[in-house]
């Protein structure tokens, strides 16, 4: 035992010496391009845990084509603009998809993508707001907004709030869960949302900033992804019949119809609701682009034009729980989908205005926080 | 010593360290360029960012609390084990320590389930999730929020290294030569309890009391599946390590999480070393030679009476304890049979149902299905096995043959060199088990992945770390029974004309088949139920494990009801294999091997 | 008995840091002869059967046997067989298997050549038909003698007995030294025996060499 503890201290002394710059940038490293074995039959696709393609889908592509897909799986969204960075000279795949738009600020500046020529036509002028399409083009998107509980909004004890600083009130004080923004991507979409809001609003003397400091005092809740925001503090959702839940929060930051998901499957019942206030949500926008180091995009391509044709976007509520870009789709009306999901006016943002200010958003929120 | 036998000795020793300290150098070589700070600047970055506040506090906190309870309950069950000739007690012991082996994701939605709305406790009126009955009037009391976090966490802990004590503590209790115990009674210093404690007892266990103190403070602090799942808004520094990590290597973007990673790492370092220097100090302290029983029927242990009072109260704890260690476990497999159902004007129910187990080949969520998470675990488990147990075997041999060149050593710079050679051996193979798992995924994710970036695209990457950490629990296993090998087996086989070769397949390896079985199983085991190390690396593609899917399931948003019964089926199926494998272990496991796992 | 020297061992040193086990021995044995070494615990018995093994290299001096110089052979080439003070019959394999592991197969024979072999010599140590027993049911004599067996089916050109009657008791101990030395005589095969019993020596051996502490 005592040799184990010597070594320890060795390794440590010598780790702790700072060590930059012995080894020159390897994420640099031109390593050689391994060779691409798939000859041209499959395509192989870089995405997070939960896209979700049904396998029908994918076989319907497959016989189509004749192509058969290969998934490679990050954790998150975060996950997959990691493992785009890190492989970025090198990338073993020929198509990336899930980056939303408040990474893809990010990805643009590493250069991660190619220019397509893929056609948009067909696509929604408000999912190519934030992004034009030339080098990702956007296949889902779902506008992120606070979620409540009906049943602790009862309009007599507490109202329906009008304005993002009545969650700084006491009746709200620790009934707020939101996520991290460095950690999850609904968390960062609602970070910048805020930004705007009270940039907009009519009181010109504070900023989002006062709001988070307002909100921190107010004991908010922070977790670290969406699922444990959802499930296990909030109350108005399903969360009460997970084994984890606590219910300590009777508002969230989820997706504004989030509430049409649990009515989807509630038999058209729930007791949630979305907030329907005007500049306090931001619409996230997922993109399926083409690496930057990829030779032949044209099997990419026909994935693409296959995600965004009618027949598969239209899926998108359904089997991803997010709208469709295509003009003409809504959410379905069985079940109360559709009336339990709200569509406020978003805040306007482009992505690289989002890449251009995320550092001071983020650094702004941990020092709020 | 032949070129052959020096090969075979310094070859796996060469790989092994560099499989070892290569990635970990890679990594903290990264982690201090993307950090732009001194491992030791970092830790004061910790507490300042909103995930890690109050992280190193809530880590110390919680393992010390978590070793404490955890030997006052393990010291009576020992005890009892060593001394009372209970009915059946082979088979309480294993069963007292099984939790050992289990995958940490398995206790994890095990305690999750029992403490649930549709677990046994909630009906007793007691809810460790919400503030309400009693943990609400603790609560309220102490003004501290979700204290039942806290006590579910610790109760995760005590279940899962209770094995600890009871395998460090009970074998010098129930070899010990009765005719010591009688005759301290006779004397002065020795005719109350009292005194018995102070002149026997305490100098006895208190070696093996450190040594269990030590693993379980260990354990628990570098805690990452329990803490993710149980205290959802607290980390300990391994979470941060862990959920941290992904960013942490890429520069001009993860800079304040690569601060955070360096520090908790640094901290970590820090704590295990201190920690076994506390432990070899009080090991040293009171390292007495104990007089152990040589025969067997020496030791007596005294027969189990039925009525009194002190039976009574054995067997009540027992019942308890034997309810604690299998309550997580039934409740994973009920779990997988209920789901939520639309019930009535307002709200759902649970019901039973069989379509969790139905969907488990069916079922894909994102194109991986719980069958193929399972097929690339066992894949994972065949590589740690075909690498690790030779591996370990190998080692065990020469740490053994060189602490006998030390013995016959002829000059005193020879037996020196051997001696530490076996020593350094021995702290080499034992290294992976000292620090964490998230801590060997990060050295593999951060110093090799980042480095080599397409090495993740080759399967077998995630088992390096399965077979770094396995390889420590196969080396534990077998050097005991090579130690305990009659040396002139080996010896009467060489003059009756077999080559070392011949030596080592046509005897010395037969004679040890039972001690490789409980190594290969035990490395299937860990291989089977890693999840931090495996957490980590998957963070980048490649083909996910069972233990990494079951987590991913329980991650994903919940809206249909079948996500729950189907992670229950897969994390029932995990728990089937895990639990096959220990009662492998545990019918090989030769006799008096107690203190090593 | 001829007087042909078989083994020779000149002016041999063995020591353990500070301990000078073995300090300038000599012995010679002659062809066929059957010697004992006499002597207290700690006086180099053991050590010296160890250096005629091969199992410890010796510090300087030679051993010679039927004149070759052993030094760098390695212990399962050199031709000697020994009985240990412990049972070293391998409890994974049966009488059987523990004899055929010391029938060596390069030689001219087939398996079935080789099974009677062993059959043969469980016949001359009076154990007929005990080819499939387990070794653990063994008696402590009976295991003395599949032991001897073993060693002499490899056909050494000595064998060294390391105390195997110790423990054993007293009837049978007597009985088991005069077949072992009936048995050894009517093969013509060098015996050495390590004991402190002087009865035991006089009862096996031609020749009784006493050691001493050195």
């Amino acid at each position: 035992m005592r040799q184990i503890c010597s070594a320890a201290f060795l390794i440590l002394c010598m780790l702790s010496t700072p060590l930059s710059g012995c080894i020159e940038g390897p994420w640099n490293s031109n390593l050689q391009r391994a060779e691409k074995d798939n000859g041209g039959d499959t395509l192989r696709i870089l995405t997070y845990d939960i896209m979700a393609l049904s396998d029908e889908m994918i076989s319907a592509y497959t016989n189509q084509t004749g192509i058969s897909v290969e998934f490679i799986r990050a954790n998150d969204a975060g996950g997959v603009l990691e493992t785009a960075i890190l492989n970025k000279a090198n990338p073993q795949y020929d198509l990336i998809i899930g980056i939303d738009n408040s990474f893809l600020g990010d990805a643009l500046a590493f250069s991660l993508f190619k220019a397509n020529d893929v056609n948009v036509e067909n696509i929604s002028q408000k999912a190519l707001s934030s992004h034009d399409g030339s080098y990702a083009v956007p296949y889902d998107m779902g506008s992120i907004c606070i979620n409540y509980d009906t049943s602790f909004v009862d309009g007599e004890n507490v109202t329906t709030p009008t304005s993002l600083w009545d969650f700084t009130e006491s009746e709200w004080e620790g009934r707020v869960a939101v996520q991290n923004p460095r950690t999850s991507s609904p968390g960062r979409s609602f970070l910048i949302a805020t930004t705007q809001y009270f940039a907009e609003d009519a009181d010109e003397s504070t900023d989002y900033t006062d709001w988070w400091a307002a909100m921190s005092a107010n004991d908010v809740i922070v977790s670290s992804g969406w699922t444990e925001a959802y499930e296990t503090h909030y109350s108005g959702g399903y969360g009460p019949w997970m084994d984890g839940y606590i219910g300590d929060a009777q508002a969230v930051v989820s997706y504004c119809h989030s509430p049409g998901v649990e009515a989807w499957y509630g038999d058209n019942w729930t007791q949630s609701a979305a907030l329907n206030l005007s500049g306090a949500s931001f619409l996230q926008i997922e993109y399926a682009a083409i690496p930057n180091g990829a030779g032949d995009i044209s099997q990419a391509k026909s994935f693409i034009e296959y995600l965004i044709s009618p027949e598969v976007n239209s899926q998108m509520p359904t089997q991803n729980f997010m709208y469709s870009v295509l003009d003409g789709y809504s959410l379905p009306e069985e079940n109360g989908y559709r009336h339990h999901s709200v569509s406020p006016i978003d805040i306007q943002i482009s992505s690289e205005d989002i890449e251009s200010h995320i550092d001071e958003w983020l650094n702004n929120w941990d020092a709020a926080i | 010593m032949r070129k052959g036998a020096l090969l075979l000795h310094v070859a796996p020793t060469l790989l092994f360290s560099v499989l070892v300290f290569f990635p970990l150098y890679l990594g903290f070589t990264r982690l201090i360029t993307v950090a732009e700070l001194s491992p030791f600047a970092a830790i004061w970055q910790i507490d300042s960012r909103p995930s890690g506040t109050g992280a190193i506090a809530f880590t110390f906190i919680e393992a010390s609390i978590s070793t404490i309870i955890t030997i006052l309950l393990g010291i009576p069950i020992a005890w009892t084990l060593a001394r009372d000739n209970w009915p059946g007690r082979i088979y309480l012991r294993a069963i007292f320590t099984m939790p050992f082996v289990m995958p940490s994701i398995i206790a994890a939605v095990g305690f999750l389930a029992l403490i649930g709305t549709d677990g046994p406790l909630y009906p007793l009126g007691i809810d460790l999730r919400q503030q309400n009955g009693i943990i609400g009037e603790i609560s309220d009391a102490t003004g501290w929020e979700n204290p039942g976090h806290f006590i579910a966490l610790i109760a995760a802990h005590i279940w899962f290294n209770l094995a600890l004590t009871i395998r460090f503590l009970e074998p010098p209790l129930s070899n010990l030569n009765p005719n010591i115990e009688e005759s301290i009674k006779l004397l002065p210093g020795g005719n109350n309890i009292f005194s018995r404690m102070k002149n026997l007892w305490l100098p006895l266990l208190s070696p093996n009391i450190a040594a269990a103190s030590v693993m379980t403070f260990i354990f628990s602090f570098t805690s990452f599946a329990l803490v993710r799942w149980l205290t959802p808004s607290s980390y300990t520094l391994e979470r941060l390590m862990a959920e941290h990590g992904g960013a942490a290597g890429i520069p001009d973007y993860g800079m304040g999480d690569a601060q955070i990673v360096l520090g908790s790492a640094t901290i970590q370092l820090i704590t295990i070393m201190i920690s076994l220097i506390l432990l070899n100090w009080l090991q040293k302290r009171n390292s007495t030679a104990v007089p152990f029983a040589l025969s067997k029927g020496q030791n007596r242990q005294k027969p189990f009476r039925e009525m009194s009072f002190t039976s009574i109260l054995k067997t009540f704890y027992f019942i308890s304890i034997l309810i604690f260690v299998m309550a997580p476990l039934i409740a994973v497999f009920r779990s997988s049979f209920r789901i939520r159902v639309r019930t009535g004007d307002v709200g759902f129910t649970q019901q039973w149902t069989l379509e969790g187990w139905n969907s488990l080949s069916t079922l894909s969520w994102n194109q991986t299905t719980i069958t193929e998470a399972l097929f690339n675990s066992l894949g994972y488990a065949a590589l740690t096995l075909l690498i690790a147990v030779p591996l370990g075997i190998i080692f065990a041999h020469n740490i053994h043959l060189s602490d006998e060149l030390a013995t016959n050593a002829r000059t005193r710079g020879k037996r020196f060199f051997w001696k530490y050679w076996a020593r350094g051996n021995d702290l080499l193979v034992m290294f992976p088990l000292a620090i964490s798992a998230v801590l060997i995924g990060l050295g593999v994710s951060l110093g090799l992945l980042n480095t080599w970036p397409s090495l993740s695209q080759k399967w077998w990457f995630p088992a390096i770390g399965h077979i770094l950490i396995a390889t420590p629990f196969v080396v534990r296993s077998i050097l005991p029974a090579i130690r305990s090998l009659n040396p002139d087996y080996s010896k009467a086989a060489a003059l009756l004309g077999l080559g070392p070769i011949e030596r080592m397949f046509k005897i010395t390896l037969p004679l040890l088949s039972g001690p490789i079985v409980v190594a290969s199983s035990l490395a299937l085991a860990i291989s089977l139920g890693e999840f931090g190390a495996t957490w980590v690396v998957l963070r980048n593609g490649a083909s996910s494990t069972l233990p990494v899917h079951i987590d991913a399931l329980f991650s994903k948003p919940g809206f249909d009801p079948l996500v729950t019964p189907t992670a229950m089926a897969g994390a029932s199926v995990l728990m089937a294999i895990t639990l096959i494998l220990y009662v492998m272990v545990e019918k090989y496991r030769p006799d008096g091997a107690g203190g090593e796992f | 008995m001829s007087n042909k020297i078989i083994l020779e061992i000149e002016n041999i040193r063995k020591s353990y840091l500070d301990n000078n086990v073995l300090n300038d021995y000599c012995l010679k044995v002659n062809e066929g002869e059957i010697i004992a070494l006499l002597g207290p615990s700690g006086c180099g018995k053991t050590t010296l059967l160890r250096c005629l093994c091969g199992f410890e290299e010796i510090d300087s001096g030679y051993i010679k046997l039927t004149g070759k110089d052993c030094a760098n052979i390695p212990p399962e080439s050199r031709d000697v067989g020994m009985v240990f003070q412990s049972n070293t019959l391998f409890p994974h394999k049966n009488v059987q298997g523990n004899l055929l592991l010391g029938i060596s197969k390069n030689k001219n024979n087939n398996a079935n050549e080789r099974l009677e072999l062993a059959s043969n010599i469980l016949t001359e140590i009076g154990l007929e038909g005990f080819e499939k027993r387990d070794v653990a049911s063994l008696s402590g004599g009976e295991a003395r003698r599949v032991e001897l067996a073993r060693t002499l089916l490899s056909e050494p050109k000595i064998i060294l007995l390391d105390e195997p009657f110790s423990a054993l008791n007293k009837d049978l101990k007597n009985k088991l030294i005069r077949d072992t030395r009936d048995l050894l005589k009517i093969k013509n095969i060098t015996a050495i025996l390590v004991t402190h019993d002087l009865e035991e020596a006089e009862l096996f051996a031609d020749r009784i060499v006493q050691m001493s502490k050195s």
